[in-house]
């Protein structure tokens, strides 16, 4: 008899100690999704792939390949304190894989148009301000080969070391129609060639402000970041884009590697999913 | 009260120790046989992909290099996987077409083998139809056009010979032979065919100095302004040479033979066919998915000025309005001087990959 009721307080200790730690916890999963528009178009993978979307000095453009890194992802609280979350994570909402590995969503509040996501785990619970991130790598991560899930094949995410080496950031592909003649286009980004051996790093940073994110949240349901990308941004602002002069070849561009730059600095906005703690 | 804890306890007890104890000890275990991988690969891409499941043993690849070269596997007894797949063209043949055993040919060059475990996505065929590299061994067997066999026939006849069974005893600890186990064999030898010891790999360990012809047609091949192979092809950080995923390389203003898009039933991929590994460029002619080439020179000639535009050509191909972006022949010379210097004459004569039969 003894024996069984050291069995049930054993029991007990344990159902209060489990119950204890859950108070106490301090941190939680973060999912990161991204999401990309054409102003106000929902760009569908796969099946938008033949949406023609206008643009400046042509009649439209469609696109067949989007691919980006983004590195150094850190969330901001309001005292300025960092907390880092991922090193770097590559984008490609095209690929076929990336979409079966989060389809269906693993989170249900999360929508169906997040192309690509992943989650962060033991998160710091805080009254977060704002997200900060570098559009590629920047001068110091930006090492040729370094990077062996990079190198991976299906990605062709080298940049030549005679432009300077490291890595694409952008890969932006399709087909643009100017008085109904169709060509092709690649908008393409690295490191910028100023002259012969000498280079410009060409990623910039992204700092996203939004005011109503905290984190911790009430209940079991994992919150998400959605990263927005509006595509049309990076054919507009500051700096119109003229695909009729700007289509091939812009890997060795340093003009066109600066509008790149320039205009991707608007592309990028941010909501928060889950439930939201409007302060 | 006692009596029943006593009861529970040793309950316990047998019930944590039955998951063993029901398990048939499995006293046999092949040998291990870790991937010969090159320096290059192990320094600059991610691991091989070898399948939990099929772990890569000195008797299963045996075995499986056995059934390679043995044509027990086709309908009539006259053709095994090498007879399309010979080590002297890098595990293709030198047919436009494969002839099959009834004479018949389909219109798909047979694909060259090498360096297969590198391929992340494993989706095999020029088309992508097959996934992983047991997948992809299961459909030739069948294949009326190609061993038109069944795998009912074909593993009876396995089961009968005189030594199969013992082998496949030997390298997966039963002797009931079945289509599974023989496609894990096939995938085990397959995987051990990798090519990593070209002119150019020794180039970038530094114990070779390649031409000023082999090097300027590299720079050819990095130019996005001139070759700009590299968007498809591979480069220094991935010796594979192959993005190993599928475009359409403006081979035909009018597609008959859709490709991908009949797999993934999705127009957008009609005409995209995978980018073949430029290793061994030297052994693997006739050239493209339908094998249309036969020179390395009419495929860069192709490239050059001979590119189709279709709805789905890839935005890669370059000035497709004239044809392409035009080389001199000069840099034509340099550029297949650079092509060849991929091709390992060590692997099509490695011993290990030979038939044993």
């Amino acid at each position: 008899m003894k024996i069984l009721k050291s069995i049930i307080v054993l029991f007990i200790l344990i159902f209060f100690i489990g119950c204890s730690e859950e108070e106490e916890k301090t941190s939680g999963d973060l999912q990161i999704g991204f999401t990309h528009k054409w102003d106000e178009i929902i760009f569908r993978p796969h099946t938008d792939i033949d949406n023609y979307y206008p643009a400046y000095n042509i009649d439209s453009l469609r696109i067949t390949k989007l691919r980006y890194h983004i590195s150094n992802i850190v969330l901001i609280t309001e005292d300025g304190t960092e907390v880092f979350l991922k090193d770097y994570v590559l984008v490609s909402p095209l690929n076929s894989d990336a979409i079966s590995s989060n389809n269906p969503p693993v989170d249900p509040l999360v929508p169906w148009l997040i192309e690509h996501s992943f989650n962060i785990p033991n998160v710091p619970f805080n009254d977060y301000r704002s997200l900060s991130f570098t559009f590629g790598f920047n001068e110091t991560d930006n090492i040729n080969g370094a990077y062996s899930n990079l190198n991976t094949s299906s990605l062709s995410w080298y940049w030549p070391e005679e432009l300077g080496g490291g890595y694409h950031f952008l890969q932006l592909e399709g087909e643009y129609s100017n008085n109904s003649e169709e060509s092709n286009f690649e908008y393409n980004m690295g490191k910028a060639k100023v002259s012969e051996g000498v280079f410009e790093p060409n990623s910039f940073n992204v700092h996203i402000y939004n005011p109503y994110f905290s984190f911790p949240h009430t209940s079991e349901i994992s919150r998400t970041i959605l990263i927005e990308m509006n595509l049309a941004e990076w054919f507009r602002d500051p700096t119109p884009w003229d695909l009729n002069i700007y289509n091939q070849n812009l890997m060795d561009n340093y003009d066109a590697q600066t509008i790149m730059n320039q205009n991707g600095r608007n592309v990028f906005s941010m909501s928060v999913t889950g439930i939201i703690d409007i302060n | 009260m006692r009596v029943w804890l006593k009861i529970v306890v040793i309950g316990c007890l047998f019930s944590s120790c039955s998951e063993n104890e029901i398990m048939i000890p499995n006293t046999y275990q092949p040998t291990p046989l870790p991937l010969e991988i090159p320096p290059l690969f192990a320094e600059r891409i991610l691991d091989p992909v070898i399948p939990f499941n099929n772990p890569q043993t000195v008797e299963g690849v045996a075995l499986g290099r056995k059934l390679f070269y043995d044509p027990i596997l086709s309908g009539d007894g006259s053709q095994s996987c090498a007879d399309c797949h010979s080590p002297e063209n890098a595990f293709t043949d030198s047919d436009r077409f494969s002839v099959g055993i009834d004479g018949n040919v389909g219109n798909r060059n047979s694909m060259p083998i090498f360096n297969q475990a590198w391929n992340y996505d494993e989706n095999f065929f020029w088309d992508g139809r097959s996934f992983g590299l047991e997948g992809q061994a299961i459909e030739p067997v069948k294949n009326p056009i190609e061993m038109h066999n069944t795998w009912v026939v074909a593993m009876a006849n396995l089961q009968n010979h005189a030594d199969y069974p013992e082998l496949f005893f030997q390298a997966f600890g039963t002797s009931t032979i079945d289509s599974v186990l023989v496609t894990k064999a096939i995938a085990q030898f397959e995987r051990t065919l990798i090519s990593g010891n070209s002119r150019f790999d020794k180039h970038l360990l530094g114990t070779l100095t390649l031409t000023t012809q082999e090097l300027n047609g590299f720079d050819i091949f990095m130019d996005e302004t001139k070759g700009d192979c590299f968007h498809c092809h591979g480069n220094v950080n991935n010796p594979l040479w192959t993005d190993n995923i599928f475009h359409n390389n403006g081979l035909d203003a009018i597609i008959t033979d859709v490709g991908l898009g009949a797999v993934t039933g999705n127009p957008a991929d009609n005409g995209k066919f995978k980018s073949p590994s430029l290793r061994n460029l030297q052994f693997t002619a006739p050239y493209m998915h339908d094998g249309r080439f036969e020179t390395l020179d009419e495929v860069i000639n192709h490239y050059s000025e001979g590119l189709q535009n279709s709805p789905t050509i890839d935005p890669l191909m370059k000035a497709v309005g004239t044809g392409g972006v035009h080389i001199t022949e000069s840099e034509k010379v340099d550029l297949k001087a650079f092509l060849l210097s991929l091709s390992d004459a060590e692997f099509i004569n490695n011993p290990d990959f030979q038939n044993p039969n």
